[in-house]
């Protein structure tokens, strides 16, 4: 393992020719809006997650890559604090969102779920219809007002590209909609309450390839507002979308750079066998 | 297999024709108007009105029903939702118990111990004057007996709702209770009617412990401090007498056909709108 793996900081694309005892520059994405800082997680004293340290770069795509079971999803669920509800699991460390650490005393962990949207691996709508599935969320940060909750839900479909395609039964129980179309209700779910940072935790596995597309270039066009965190299980997946990669094995972050980077010339060598498919 | 599922029908079948032609004198000689909505019961003089029993079982029903169901559900969302494994672990134990003590052991209790309170504590606060053995002593010990049965099947069907979905609730930033009122509770509303349709079913039926406190006293209860005497009670108190008089094994063999109908008609009923809701909300 290298030693400065946990020090690592972000390049811009400018500086994806790795340079590996160049200074960094200091950019803009320097100032991450999320970061990791010695995460260690463990369920049932068999340890999930060791000494992570990660900085997630704003109003981009970051990639979490990995076989099955190096800890991608329980690194993303640790972000927001899904795992508050299981006693079996033990997390120490801190994660910083806008220099907050969310594992923080005193930390109220509503405020801190509503700047993450989370798109779950497989679409989970709410027992309700479609258009109180998006209003959902403004409901419970209190928007009563109609026209507003409207407005709102109405926004949040052009943005998931569903609005011309539901218009006319919102209505209707969610649940009758195809599987692709309500995965995009939920992120217009997860987006109804302005989240700063959108979660994905293998977002499209369930999807057929058109949905999947559908998806992903909606991710392209959402990271202009938004940071996105996907966790996938496809590296193609990573490779159209991904602006920064961050390579996960056996609980370890072993590599994290740029997109360009990690595909075209990782550092490490498991990283090399992972890309170059020695092991999925 | 399908063999003894249509056996147990079939009983079922050979029930409902056995009661109704052991009531057939009874139906022959009143009307059934006058059999269900006259309240004279006179066995010597050969008139049977049950009026009085259908209230009673009714009313005792309902009472125990607006007991027991907010504490079993809150019971039940405490247990699934808040308690660590450990109470858990400690406390369901303990409810399974509850639904295993014998009917006439709750009877005792609500003799020794709810009788009194109510004649001697709350009874006084409203009327003049009650035995304590009444409409609300009956709906109260029902209550104690079905609670554990409501809390047992709500928990199950909490259990049957996927994490997800209150996850999905939560990412979003709604509370742990904001998440239960309208996520959890709205998913399990068909399983939480279903535990109370049974609950009730159950409730209709029982006979020992609520005819231990509820007076059996044949005439309508205005108030749930008086007395009444529901259907099941008045078939277990009155059948070893049965055949000195004219008709009156008839009558009873009509009381219980009618609970047998009153129950059937009940789970059919609610089984309907059970249906309904479940196809209106897509649950």
């Amino acid at each position: 393992m290298e030693t400065n793996l946990y020090s690592y900081q972000f390049r811009t694309e400018s500086d994806a020719v790795p340079q590996r005892s160049a200074p960094i520059k200091l950019t803009k994405l320097s100032f991450p809006l999320l970061r990791v800082i010695d995460l260690n997680v463990s369920i049932q004293d068999k340890q999930i997650l060791k000494d992570i340290n990660l900085q997630i770069p704003e109003k981009s795509i970051t990639c979490i890559i990995g076989p099955s079971g190096c800890g991608k999803t329980t690194l993303l669920r640790s972000l927001n604090r899904l795992h508050d509800d299981n006693a079996d699991i033990n997390i120490t460390g801190s994660v910083l969102v806008d220099n907050e650490d969310i594992y923080g005393k005193n930390v109220e962990v509503t405020h801190i779920r509503k700047k993450m949207g989370l798109l779950a691996q497989r679409p989970t709508v709410l027992p309700m219809s479609i258009f109180e599935n998006v209003a959902y969320g403004p409901r419970i940060h209190g928007i009563r007002d109609k026209r507003k909750l409207y407005g709102i839900v109405k926004n949040q479909l052009e943005a998931v590209g569903l609005w011309e395609e539901v218009k006319d039964r919102l209505k209707s129980p969610a649940i009758r909609l195809s599987i692709g179309q309500q995965q995009r209700l939920c992120l217009a779910r997860g987006l109804a309450v302005s989240p700063e940072i959108i979660l994905g935790d293998e977002a499209t596995s369930a999807l057929d390839p058109i949905a999947t597309t559908k998806i992903e270039q909606l991710f392209v066009s959402l990271k202009k507002e938004y940071s996105i965190v996907l966790v996938t299980h496809t590296l193609r997946q990573a490779r159209r979308i991904a602006d920064y990669v961050a390579f996960m094995y056996m609980g370890e972050l072993i590599e994290f750079g740029s997109a360009t980077e990690i595909f075209t010339n990782p550092k490490h060598q498991l990283t090399r066998d992972y890309i170059g498919g020695s092991f999925s | 297999m399908l063999g003894i599922t249509v056996f147990g029908l079939l009983v079922l079948l050979v029930i409902s024709v056995g009661l109704l032609y052991k009531s057939m004198p009874v139906i022959k000689e009143q009307s059934l108007y006058d059999l269900l909505f006259t309240s004279s019961w006179k066995p010597s003089k050969d008139h049977f009105g049950f009026l009085t029993f259908i209230l009673s079982t009714l009313r005792v029903t309902f009472i125990a029903i607006l007991i027991a169901v907010p504490l079993s559900l809150l019971s039940a969302i405490y247990l699934s939702e808040y308690a660590s494994e450990r109470t858990k672990k400690m406390l369901s134990p303990g409810i399974d118990l509850l639904s295993g003590i014998p009917p006439v052991i709750y009877g005792v209790w609500g003799t020794l111990v709810v009788v009194p309170w109510i004649s001697d504590h709350l009874a006084p606060h409203f009327v003049d004057f009650s035995t304590g053995y009444s409409v609300l002593a009956g709906g109260i010990v029902l209550a104690i007996m079905i609670i554990p049965l409501i809390i047992s099947i709500i928990i199950e069907v909490f259990a049957a709702v996927p994490q997800e979905l209150r996850e999905v609730s939560l990412s979003v930033g709604a509370t742990k209770w904001q998440t239960i009122k309208r996520v959890l509770l709205l998913k399990s509303l068909p399983g939480v009617l279903a535990a109370v349709i049974l609950a009730i079913s159950r409730a209709f039926g029982e006979t020992i412990a609520v005819l231990m406190v509820c007076g059996n006293f044949t005439e309508i209860p205005k108030s749930v401090f008086d007395a009444c005497y529901p259907l099941p009670a008045l078939i277990a108190n009155n059948y070893g007498e049965m055949m000195s008089l004219p008709n009156y094994e008839s009558a009873l063999m009509f009381a219980a056909l009618l609970l047998f109908v009153i129950i059937i008609l009940f789970n059919a009923g609610s089984r309907l709108i059970l249906n309904h809701i479940t196809q209106r909300y897509q649950l």
